[in-house]
């Protein structure tokens, strides 16, 4: 029997160890997430949590636990690679004296007193930002939960301030390492409460930080910390207006009945609206589908300054009184995205059930019409950015939008491409673009003839590798800037130049950007000495679109089987130019 | 379901055996996954299931299954 991820959440609030266990006898997802733990205290006892927190996103949890206390990342293994590092520590346990003997040293009130533990402390994080062989994931820490001597002391040297600047280190260090991120352990202690995390019998046993009952919570907060492992990210949000953009019916209350203000009741959908405005800030789409009239949802929006959201915020408005679920396949239609990109956002129980009896892949975040469980629905984290990259997504899609209207004006093809003005540069990767080579890497399905998910790690050793070429291409037109949108890789054995990888965001398809790449490779191939370029096409249930690439491009077929399909190009014989209307821009 | 079958099943169940194995001599040494992690489980489970509070002193003395019982008749459960 299948347990529903509702069970599972609750089974980890729970947190009852044998009921996990006899859980986890059912429940054996066959992906391996292999996670590699350091820690400074016995957290072990929370495996079966853990394994059960990431079975319900699919992955079946291989740990390695270091050795207590030890906190160097380990040696990178070529036969059974880790998918992601885990670090926990804690204050108490790196400085121990500091923490036990405070208050007993009533000469040292000094913040420059700190100083010493501080450098420590950076030393470790420079050990961690140099790692690079898989993503890291470190805990913040809170306050030693006992009032143990002078932790709530305000000296400038006391535990309360050490670790708000441990924390403040550690924060600056990981906003600035794209390979590292947070595990918001401060944050998850405070919504627990001191009162049940605390168990100093255990802490003095056998070092256990917190009360095993919190064991299945905080599995739960750690794998949604990791979520971007496991899960991608929803593109698009599709938003009701009535009761959840605001409170009160259109129709029947009129604009001028609405609620959305400082003032309750309307302070509460005037935060949902905050809310959305930021997660649309980074990079998820939003869209409106309102069975009212468009006319007296586009006066409500003219007419209510109050109002956060304007309806541009909207990638696409639907005001009609079809059924949400005909609208939303619409709309993915129209985006060029597939449903299971989508989540729902309704106070409507009627629609929110239709909703997942017709497109049962759309993930529908709220689960009841009462307005503070709605706002706090929004922080389910398959909405939440998985990178700190920079996002104009909404920007991209609407600027897509414009080149769909002149693309429909335009009497041909190439008088469409020639109008918009194209204009491209091709980089070799460095380590500026080591960020967006990755996220191209782990994002792109459509366009993408292999389908590597390659890790920064590996991108920068080809990076210095001579047997190695990665390019990137940059594109945009005159409705804007795409950005970086297409790599390419070929690697070189035994005197033989192999494709790696070759995919470009689908946002670009359709306007020769994959001939230019292919062509820019090609020259620099040749001017390298080769004569001929192997190339693979792994077929996958997404990236039909790019099946026929190879062969229209000039690579002859060779011996294929059922996962692939081979082909050579012969450089010598195919001189190589990038279609005529898009014009090169050197690098800068 | 007795007390004594409750904490039967229990240990059963932490432990991954069957309760018919186990007898007031089952101890740390006869039960393989019952170490020093395994201890630690077992008192969260015995707080969590009886209503009870070991003592720091007395958690490393949990050695068999009928220490285990005596403490928690000492701490009231009626067996």
């Amino acid at each position: 029997m299948k347990l529903q991820p509702k069970e599972v959440e609750l089974l980890l609030e729970d947190g009852d160890r044998i009921a996990i266990q006899k859980a986890l006898k059912d429940f054996s997802p066959s992906v391996p997430l292999r996670l590699h733990f350091l820690r400074t205290a016995t957290i072990e006892g929370s495996a079966p949590f853990l394994q059960l927190a990431f079975a319900r996103r699919g992955r079946s949890l291989e740990a390695e636990w270091g050795e207590l206390g030890n906190l160097t990342p380990p040696e990178k293994s070529e036969t059974s690679p880790i998918d992601a590092l885990v670090i926990y520590w804690r204050p108490q346990d790196l400085f121990p004296s500091h923490f036990i003997r405070h208050g007993q040293k009533p000469e040292l009130k000094q913040s420059q007193d700190l100083q010493p533990i501080l450098d420590h402390f950076n030393h470790l994080l420079n050990q961690w930002t140099e790692w690079k062989d898989a993503p890291i994931y470190i805990v913040d820490t809170a306050l030693p939960h006992l009032k143990q001597a002078g932790s709530w002391s305000s000296a400038l040297n006391s535990p309360s301030v050490l670790i708000q600047r441990l924390n403040l280190q550690l924060n600056e260090v990981i906003a600035s390492h794209s390979n590292l991120h947070l595990i918001p352990q401060q944050a998850w202690e405070m919504t627990v409460g001191a009162k049940q995390l605390e168990d100093l019998r255990l802490d003095l046993y056998g070092k256990i930080p917190f009360s095993p009952n919190q064991f299945g919570s905080w599995s739960s907060m750690v794998s949604d910390a990791m979520i971007s492992l496991t899960t991608a990210r929803r593109k698009v949000l599709a938003v009701d207006a009535d009761n959840t953009l605001w409170g009160g019916v259109l129709g029947e209350d009129g604009w001028a009945g609405l609620t959305c203000g400082q003032a309750y009741p309307g302070n509460v959908f005037l935060r949902i609206q905050e809310r959305l405005l930021s997660l649309k800030d980074s990079g998820l789409l939003l869209v409106l589908l309102s069975k009212n009239d468009e006319p007296s949802v586009r006066e409500a929006f003219e007419n209510m300054p109050e109002l956060r959201l304007s309806l541009n915020d909207f990638i696409e408005v639907h005001c009609n009184y079809d059924e949400k679920h005909l609208n939303l396949k619409l709309v993915a239609k129209s985006l060029n995205l597939g449903t299971e990109s989508f989540a729902f956002f309704d106070d409507s129980d009627f629609e929110r059930q239709q909703m997942s009896s017709f497109l049962p892949e759309v993930l529908v975040i709220n689960e009841n019409p009462e307005a503070i469980s709605m706002l706090e629905s929004l922080e389910h984290p398959e909405l939440r950015p998985h990178d700190s990259l920079p996002s104009d997504t909404h920007l991209q899609y609407q600027q897509r939008q414009e080149r769909l209207v002149a693309e429909e004006s335009a009497p041909t093809k190439e008088a469409f491409l020639g109008s918009l003005e194209i204009h491209y540069r091709v980089q070799p990767l460095n380590e500026g673009l080591v960020p967006r080579a990755h996220q191209l890497c782990q994002k792109t399905n459509q366009f993408n003839l292999t389908t590597r998910r390659h890790g920064e790690a590996q991108l920068r050793s080809w990076m210095k590798d001579p047997n190695a070429i990665v390019l990137l291409l940059e594109a945009g037109d005159r409705f804007g800037d795409q950005g970086w949108v297409a790599l390419a890789i070929a690697t070189k054995e035994k005197s033989q130049w192999t494709l790696d990888s070759f995919l470009m965001s689908c946002r670009v398809l359709g306007r020769g950007l994959e001939d230019a790449l292919m062509a820019h490779l090609s020259n620099t191939l040749t001017t390298k000495g080769a004569s001929s370029l192997n190339g693979t096409f792994i077929p996958t249930k997404k990236n039909s679109p790019c099946a026929k690439f190879l062969p229209d491009f000039g690579f002859e077929p060779t011996e294929s089987n059922e996962e692939r399909d081979n082909f050579r190009l012969h450089l010598s014989s195919s001189p190589l130019t990038c279609p005529s209307h898009l014009k090169l821009i050197k690098p800068t | 379901m007795s007390p004594r079958e409750q904490l039967y099943q229990l240990m059963a169940d932490l432990f991954a055996i069957d309760a018919s194995e186990l007898s007031p001599a089952s101890s740390r040494e006869s039960i393989d996954r019952w170490d020093s992690m395994g201890t630690i489980d077992l008192v969260a489970q015995l707080e969590k299931t009886f209503s009870v509070r070991f003592d720091l002193l007395e958690v490393d003395q949990l050695l068999t299954l009928e220490i285990v019982e005596k403490s928690l008749v000492e701490k009231g459960v009626q067996f």
